[in-house]
């Protein structure tokens, strides 16, 4: 009994100790990383996916999580550059930029808006390399794996084919649904849309919408009156769908657009785990997708 | 053909449309702050500022009603070797009438020597309590809490040394550091109403354990702070100092940019002189609420025994922030200072800004 219960404990420690342990920022890499991981990864999200990526507040029990991460898996283009500080108050080498552990998942990504000229404040709360919230174009989900694979390739070279078979199938299966959702909003291809911030660019340009206009002026600042009397003078004129509100902004402004102009205010999540019923990359879309459409739906009965 | 003119005038009034914008592959990974001019080998340099405007119904106050450029900080930081970053901030500061050049910090982080031990040389915010790191354009009032203007200076403590910070390999957060500090003779402190002086000089000897979890959705962080040094007098005579100190703060996030902050630092010096033991005791507790992406309200009490036996300074702050950008805020802070020896009624209107790539390390 005494050696089952030795030999138990050692199997169970090196099946536990054989996981890499991953770090991410938010929790679509974290729900992408599980995908191609699976067993062999233990992942966590530094934030929630109700938190506004851009405001995440860095703290010290994150800095556990990172001192012992093998990996660290980050958005960039400086939307989670609140991560840096705590990599270097973790003092963990293995995930410092350029290090095996680091992987940037927007390596490869065909980025939209990326300002031209001089960037200032004046710009409003402008990202220098561009709109960062490229995850929420479902083809960039393939980007992003391609990227967290190489990662994980690289720290467990002997996973190699286990990694890859799961990132097969995770493609195969992005693909069949893109195409599910494509066919889906086929119906809103060409329309007029409005969000609260550029967030949803990306998956607007896949799925061919038109995101005419935003609640902020800028990106990151709060209307004025006289904009918003603008605003509601364009929806009336450009048959604007619906207006598209990210879940963690103020809800009171949009509100009172759909006042105005009897539009439908659609709260949405830009993240897994945004809301309860999202808890992977998969459902993200097929939430945000099926929110759209019933939008429409409402507006016909 | 009207409607068309009319929208169109209407599109291309909006500034979103006129910003130019392209499609751009990424084909590295996104350089982090303090390596944004690596082509150009630049280190990042930045500005930031704090400028208030002060009202109060305190005869005495000379500074009153009248915009005070209370600092203009400028940094650059960088790296100098892998693991090795240097950060100098150069401040302008109001000084009574005047506005004096001062190196502010300049430090060099060894951010790994062996296991998870770091180091910190330069002139820095020493580690001791909550806020005295924090630099004071990232703090959520206009002012200094009064316990760290009356026990460590005017900009709180800054010294010269070196410290050792280590971090144990825990399932929680907890951090040791030691600093080694020699703080000049004259970073004193004159308190107000009064004939007498204090500060810390000379060589200073500082300790913080640091312990932080997470509970859910809240993050309770605890300091416990000691620290050893010298009053001004003791080139003369003896005159040590010892301070002991405790923080605690507690974080809450809800849902839509909701944050819930408390925190409070008390702090009891001992001076022993010659023929005399002198103790006092200080504290201040902080509650913030932040309630939406922009705006939040807080509450502030001081309260702190001054050097002349028996004398007490106690204030009262309301403040309201509203953050424009995540470096620039707007601010209105009011004040009541009971019994001072007389009551006094203070409001300020602030605006704290920066402007570049500007970081700093966990706080």
């Amino acid at each position: 009994m005494k050696k089952i219960i030795l030999f138990l404990i050692i199997f169970l420690n090196l099946l536990y100790s054989k996981q890499l342990y991953v770090v991410t920022t938010t929790e679509d890499l974290k729900s992408i990383t599980e995908f191609i991981g699976k067993q062999k990864v233990k992942v966590e999200s530094l934030s929630y996916g109700w938190q506004d990526p851009h405001m995440v507040e860095a703290l010290p029990s994150m800095v556990v999580k990172l001192a012992k991460a093998d990996m660290l898996v980050k958005i960039g283009l400086d939307l989670d550059m609140w991560v840096d500080g705590l990599i270097h108050a973790s003092r963990n080498k293995n995930i410092v930029y350029g290090a095996i552990g680091y992987v940037d998942t927007s390596v490869g990504i065909v980025r939209l808006e990326v300002p031209v000229g001089k960037v200032d404040a004046s710009k409003g709360d402008i990202h220098i390399y561009g709109n960062p919230h490229y995850w929420l174009d479902p083809e960039n989900g393939k980007i992003i794996a391609k990227n967290i694979l190489e990662g994980l390739c690289r720290l467990s070279p002997e996973d190699k084919d286990y990694f890859e078979k799961n990132y097969e199938e995770f493609i195969e299966q992005l693909t069949k649904k893109i195409d599910y959702w494509k066919q889906k909003l086929k119906k809103y291809e060409g329309k007029n849309f409005v969000s609260y911030h550029k967030t949803f660019s990306y998956f607007a340009k896949r799925f061919n919408l038109n995101i005419i206009a935003t609640v902020e002026p800028k990106p990151g600042i709060p209307p004025s009156a006289a904009y918003l009397k603008k605003l509601v003078e364009i929806i009336n004129k450009e048959n604007v769908v619906c207006i598209l509100h990210e879940n963690f902004y103020p809800l009171k402004t949009s509100q009172s657009i759909a006042k105005q102009t009897n539009k439908k205010v659609i709260v949405l999540p830009t993240s897994v785990g945004g809301v309860k019923e999202v808890k992977d990359y998969f459902s993200l879309f097929d939430y945000i997708i099926t929110k759209i459409c019933e939008c429409n739906e409402d507006k016909n009965n | 053909m009207k409607k068309f003119i009319i929208s169109f005038i209407l599109l291309t009034s909006l500034n979103i449309f006129t910003q130019e914008f392209k499609e751009e592959k990424m084909i590295q990974q996104t350089p982090l702050p303090g390596m944004r001019g690596v082509v150009a080998n630049l280190p990042d340099i930045s500005v930031t500022g704090n400028f208030y405007y002060r009202f109060s119904t305190d005869k005495e106050d000379t500074t009153k009603d009248k915009l005070v450029i209370e600092e203009i900080e400028t940094a650059f930081q960088g790296y100098l070797y892998p693991d090795i970053r240097a950060d100098i901030f150069l401040a302008m500061h109001k000084h009574e009438e005047h506005i004096e050049a001062e190196m502010c910090e300049a430090k060099i982080s060894f951010q790994k020597l062996i296991h998870n031990l770091s180091l910190e040389v330069g002139k820095i915010h020493v580690n001791f309590g909550k806020l005295n790191k924090i630099h004071q354009h990232h703090r959520n009032f206009y002012d200094q809490p009064l316990v760290l203007t009356n026990f460590f200076g005017q900009h709180g403590l800054v010294a010269e040394g070196l410290n050792f910070s280590y971090i144990l390999p825990l399932p929680l957060f907890l951090q040791i550091d030691l600093g080694f500090w020699n703080i000049p003779q004259h970073h004193h402190v004159e308190e107000h109403h009064e004939h007498h002086e204090f500060s810390l000089v000379d060589k200073t000897y500082t300790n913080k354990v640091w312990l932080s979890f997470p509970i859910k959705t809240l993050e309770l962080e605890i300091g416990l702070n000691s620290l050893l040094s010298n009053g001004p007098h003791h080139h003369e005579h003896k005159d040590e100092v010892k301070i002991f100190g405790l923080d605690l703060t507690l974080r809450s996030f809800f849902t839509r940019n909701r944050k819930f902050l408390f925190t409070t630092e008390v702090y009891k010096l001992t001076r022993d002189l010659e023929h005399d033991s002198i103790e006092r005791f200080g504290y201040f507790v902080f509650t913030n609420y932040k309630f939406n992406k922009y705006d939040s309200i807080g509450l502030r009490y001081d309260d702190v025994e001054n050097v002349v036996e028996g004398l007490k300074t106690i204030s009262l702050s309301a403040i309201y922030t509203r953050s424009l950008t995540e470096t620039t805020a707007i601010r209105t802070q009011y004040t009541y200072f009971f019994d001072n020896p007389k009551d006094i009624h203070q409001l300020v209107l602030q605006i704290v800004f920066g402007i570049g790539p500007h970081s700093h390390l966990l706080e």
